[in-house]
């Protein structure tokens, strides 16, 4: 199966899954740069600038069109699928369910340390913080459920 | 935990000469899909389960069963 060509509709909906995980993925990346950036010197802060804009470049010029392209294949919205779901649909559903918890969990600790950590941040770097982990943690959570998991 | 879910797919399918992709384009669905399915990985949505025994003629329970009845 090519990922530019599905065989069929099913097929284009599993490929839209999974690059949807990596365009996550890469999302993740762009927002742990706006935290990183406050932690390095301002050379490297330059650098990775430099990174998010040419991840948010892979997003739109790579990511976006092969939606579009997949969505005409016969790719439909996760969770919307007359079939009931397919496995890479269930394990997307499994990955935000996860980040879901992780992100409720990560909230209850920030609070919990508000003074030592939360203090040392703005509240841009705190809320890209929460984001990057988040987006992080359903990316990979999507992979790994995908290549190890048991659904059902 | 529920009891594990076992399947017939791979032997219906041997029977009628199909290969995994066939039996994912007949019921609209990916051919990972079938392929976690038959070892185990994934269960299937009561939709999926009922298309893939309406394809092969069969009653559900002949595709699907549980190893242990608890």
């Amino acid at each position: 199966m090519s990922i530019l060509n599905p065989r069929s509709p099913a097929e284009a909906r599993d490929v839209l899954a999974t690059l949807t995980a990596a365009a996550v993925g890469v999302a993740a990346l762009v927002y742990s740069v706006n935290v990183l950036e406050v932690f390095v010197p301002e050379g490297t802060a330059h650098v990775l600038g430099l990174a998010q804009i040419a991840g948010a470049v892979l997003i739109l010029a790579v990511y976006a069109p092969m939606l579009v392209r997949l969505k005409r294949r016969g790719g439909r919205p996760e969770g919307n699928d007359s079939a009931g779901g397919s496995y890479l649909q269930a394990v997307f559903r499994q990955a935000s369910s996860t980040a879901f918890s992780v992100l409720l969990v990560v909230l209850v600790v920030l609070s919990l340390l508000e003074r030592t950590v939360l203090a040392h941040l703005t509240a841009g770097t705190a809320v890209d913080l929460i984001i990057t982990l988040a987006l992080t943690v359903l990316s990979l959570s999507y992979f790994f459920v995908n290549r190890f998991g048991r659904l059902g | 935990m529920g009891a594990p879910l076992t399947n017939r797919i791979r032997v219906l399918r041997a029977e009628r000469h199909m290969s995994q992709s066939d039996l994912a384009e007949a019921i609209d669905v990916s051919r990972k899909t079938i392929s976690t399915i038959e070892v185990g990985r994934f269960t299937p949505s009561t939709v999926i389960a009922l298309k893939i025994a309406r394809y092969f003629g069969v009653p559900v329970e002949d595709v699907f069963s549980l190893t242990d009845d608890a």
